[in-house]
């Protein structure tokens, strides 16, 4: 039958090469990201930390600072106006300490008239060289505190004064102002910021600023710059709202910069030190390390992709090179084989592929083998089916009925007959095992009758002696020389004289049916096995003797003859017919004619048999004396 | 009974080599081992074959010639199988052979029970089985074969 299926292979939607490049990226990329996305949140927030601690360090640094700062030059001051009124010797004392603070600008006594009340100006000296350096004259600065008054009230109350920066002076400074109590003086001195705003403008990261608690600029680092408005109300209100000393801050401006301020009171002072920094310079670091993890990972994912190209190719070029090898096998091309080198499955793959080729032309090199010895068996079949007569004869008085089946095309059992000079030579017979070697000496055996019935027709003596024809047949079997033996019956049936002749070489006895008296059950007393002659199984050897039997048989008498294969052939739950069923069945059919009688009987073992092979060949012949 | 390949087991006794065959006797069984000892008796126990096929017996009758015609065989607890092969196969047992216990057998019509009994040869009278009851309906069991066929191996008195 031929196979007019077409091989439904369905078409590749999706390769295996994507998916794999895909997997590799989806690995790699999710693998980065997950591992960047908590690594620098982590290193974020550790960075947040460290700003906002260094910002308040910073801050705080410069309080002391300046706090350090002011305590010292109001020390000055104040000793300065303690010594500087009593005797011309502690007023030239005083003028060199003030001298020689470069930092002081100008100092100044004030004393509380009992006139008014009012402070009045007792004593000023100033730094003429640099005020003459900023083209200012010596008496400057008392000309600008009547522009820019001295807070009298709030230094006597206050007992100690610091001011800032204030943008009407044209010499930036601070004023440090003292009360002495007893004496009802104001000590004011007029000191440069120079160290202060050194102090300040040496801070490259923070963006330092003092104010005062009234929000009055004090100092910054670029005096000259004003603060944004709404900077300067926050910090006010920073200032306003600090019940703590210090802190840190978050500052959105117009711009949307998000700054950071640290703040620190300055001890001793109602000031305050604003440290800010922007929050993206703060945090450059961070988000520095998080571009350049951006650009590595998309690095590390062009590697993967790279990788997954070329690793994806050198497992899916050995499955194309798998697939194609299928196809061109299934087109039945089997010389095809897979070459593939890698030691992985894909290669175990490639190897089992060759192997199953290599099998399969193998198989069909049997396979033809087989179709072959299939059709000599066919032929061999039909040459030994001429090797047996037709199933039903019949001779005068003698109704044969035989029947054969061979186990396999071709049998090791044989049956025939002669008529000569109106006898009948019956034979059957069985060689050793079945199929072909068993069926080669029936060959063997059907040239043999042809030649019994030749030498019988020239010697007609010769139908007188069945033993003597086994021990022709007997030598023809031994000349082959094979190990195959042959059991053998002759009988030569004289119906004119109701006599039987027989000679046998170890087959079954066949069994002989005597009826007993009319209306008696038929019984197994009613069957006589021929077996008083016997002898050695053809092909055993040459010299074998075989001797002759006689019985006598009359009207309604039959003789069966059989292989043993009807008695031994089992069914599907290997339990042979046995002796048993088939005596059972010649009796229950021994009544009917020769024909039925035999239907019946096979009919009976094969129904027995069902539907389970033969094990062995089946021949049975039923005579009928009538 | 086993059904496997023939094993054959031997035991000499004094002159006396005793075999038994378990298995098949087909045409792979391997007679050397008994055909070596060169005893002048044997004896074969044939309870445990399960089957004798027509290969078998070649191979049977090649040990029987070497050595029956030397050694005394006697033959023990014949399956029925075997005692149809010494029935119908010429030179399966040698004018030396003796056979002293066989089985015969019987079946219960009523019951569909099949019995085995196992017999001495000299008990057998005129070829004539003995009769036997079925064990579970007490009824006469019938003899299985062909009485005249089955005794012919022994002797008429």
């Amino acid at each position: 039958m031929e196979n007019n299926t077409i091989a439904k292979i369905r078409k590749v939607r999706i390769p295996i090469k994507l998916k794999l490049i895909a997997v590799v990226i989806l690995l790699v990329a999710s693998s980065l990201s997950y591992y960047a996305y908590f690594a620098l949140k982590l290193f974020r927030e550790d960075k947040s930390a460290y700003i906002y601690e260094t910002g308040l360090n910073t801050s705080e640094a410069i309080a002391k600072q300046v706090a350090s700062f002011l305590d010292h030059a109001l020390q000055i001051t104040d000793y300065l106006g303690r010594i500087y009124a009593n005797t011309p010797e502690q007023e030239k004392m005083a003028k060199s300490i003030f001298e020689a603070n470069k930092n002081f600008i100008e100092f100044s006594i004030y004393k509380r008239t009992e006139v008014d009340g009012e402070f009045k100006l007792i004593f000023a000296v100033s730094d003429e060289i640099s005020l003459s350096g900023q083209g200012l004259p010596v008496d400057y600065f008392i000309k600008y505190s009547q522009i820019n008054p001295i807070p009298f009230l709030m230094i006597e109350k206050k007992r100690r004064y610091v001011e800032g920066y204030n943008p009407a002076s044209q010499f930036p400074h601070l004023v440090l102002a003292t009360f002495d109590a007893e004496k009802n003086e104001i000590y004011v001195a007029r000191v440069k910021m120079d160290d202060l705003a050194d102090l300040i403008a040496n801070n490259k990261i923070y963006e330092i600023l003092i104010i005062d608690k009234s929000g009055r600029l004090f100092l910054k680092k670029n005096l000259s710059a004003e603060i944004p408005q709404a900077k300067a109300l926050f910090y006010n209100s920073l200032v306003d709202s600090v019940d703590r000393k210090d802190g840190v801050s978050n500052y959105v401006d117009e711009n949307g910069t998000t700054f950071l301020v640290a703040h620190n009171q300055i001890s001793g002072e109602d000031l305050f030190v604003f440290a800010e920094i922007s929050k993206d310079r703060a945090f450059l670091a961070a988000t520095t390390l998080m571009n350049k993890s951006l650009y590595f990972g998309i690095f590390l994912i062009s590697i993967a992709i790279i990788i997954g190209i070329i690793f994806s190719r050198t497992i899916t070029s050995s499955i194309e090179k798998l697939f194609s090898a299928t196809s061109t096998l299934a087109q039945s091309d089997f010389k095809n084989r897979v070459e593939l080198h890698s030691h992985d499955e894909i290669g175990a793959l490639s190897d089992s592929f060759n192997y199953m080729a290599d099998e399969i032309v193998r198989y069909m090199g049997q396979m033809g083998e087989k179709i072959r010895l299939e059709n000599e068996l066919k032929v061999a079949k039909l040459v030994q089916e001429s090797f047996f007569p037709a199933n039903n004869l019949k001779f005068g008085k003698l109704e044969i009925a035989a029947f054969y089946e061979p186990a396999t095309e071709c049998g090791g059992d044989w049956w025939g007959h002669l008529q000569i000079n109106g006898k009948t030579v019956l034979m059957i017979a069985d060689a050793t095992g079945h199929g072909v070697p068993a069926a080669l000496l029936t060959a063997t055996a059907n040239c043999s009758a042809s030649n019994l019935e030749i030498m019988a027709q020239s010697d007609p003596s010769l139908l007188n002696s069945p033993a003597k024809m086994m021990r022709i047949v007997n030598k023809a079997v031994c000349d082959i020389g094979s190990q195959i033996l042959m059991t053998f019956f002759i009988a030569v049936i004289d119906t004119k004289k109701n006599e039987l002749i027989y000679a046998n070489a170890s087959h079954n006895h066949p069994l002989h049916f005597i009826p007993g008296q009319s209306g008696e059950e038929i019984s197994k007393q009613n069957l006589h096995p021929l077996m008083d002659s016997n002898g050695p199984r053809l092909g055993e050897r040459k010299d074998a003797s075989y001797n002759d039997c006689t019985i006598s048989f009359c009207s309604g008498e039959s003789i069966v003859f059989f292989t043993d294969g009807i008695v031994e052939c089992t069914n599907k739950e290997e339990k042979p017919w046995g002796n048993r069923n088939f005596l059972k069945s010649i009796i229950n059919n021994i009544n009917l004619e020769s024909d039925k009688f035999r239907d019946n009987v096979v009919g009976d073992a094969k129904d027995f048999f069902a539907a389970h092979p033969l094990d062995d060949d089946i021949t049975l012949i039923v005579t009928k004396f009538t | 009974m086993s059904s496997e390949k023939l094993v054959i087991n031997t035991q000499v006794v004094g002159n006396v080599c005793k075999v038994d065959f378990i298995g098949n006797i087909n045409e792979d069984a391997d007679f050397e081992k008994i055909i070596a000892l060169k005893m002048p008796e044997y004896h074969f126990n044939f309870d445990q074959v399960a089957m004798i096929n027509s290969c078998g017996i070649r191979e049977w009758i090649s040990l029987i010639t070497k050595i029956g015609t030397q050694a005394t065989i006697k033959y023990f607890n014949c399956r029925q199988i075997v005692v149809e092969q010494i029935n119908v196969v010429h030179g399966f047992i040698t004018d030396k052979s003796q056979i002293q216990t066989f089985y015969t057998p019987y079946y219960c019509d009523k019951c569909n029970l099949e019995k085995q009994v196992l017999v001495e040869v000299k008990s057998i009278n005129n070829r004539k089985a003995p009769a036997i009851k079925c064990d579970k309906c007490s009824s006469k069991m019938e003899f299985d074969a062909i009485e005249e066929h089955y005794f012919s191996f022994i002797p008429k008195k």
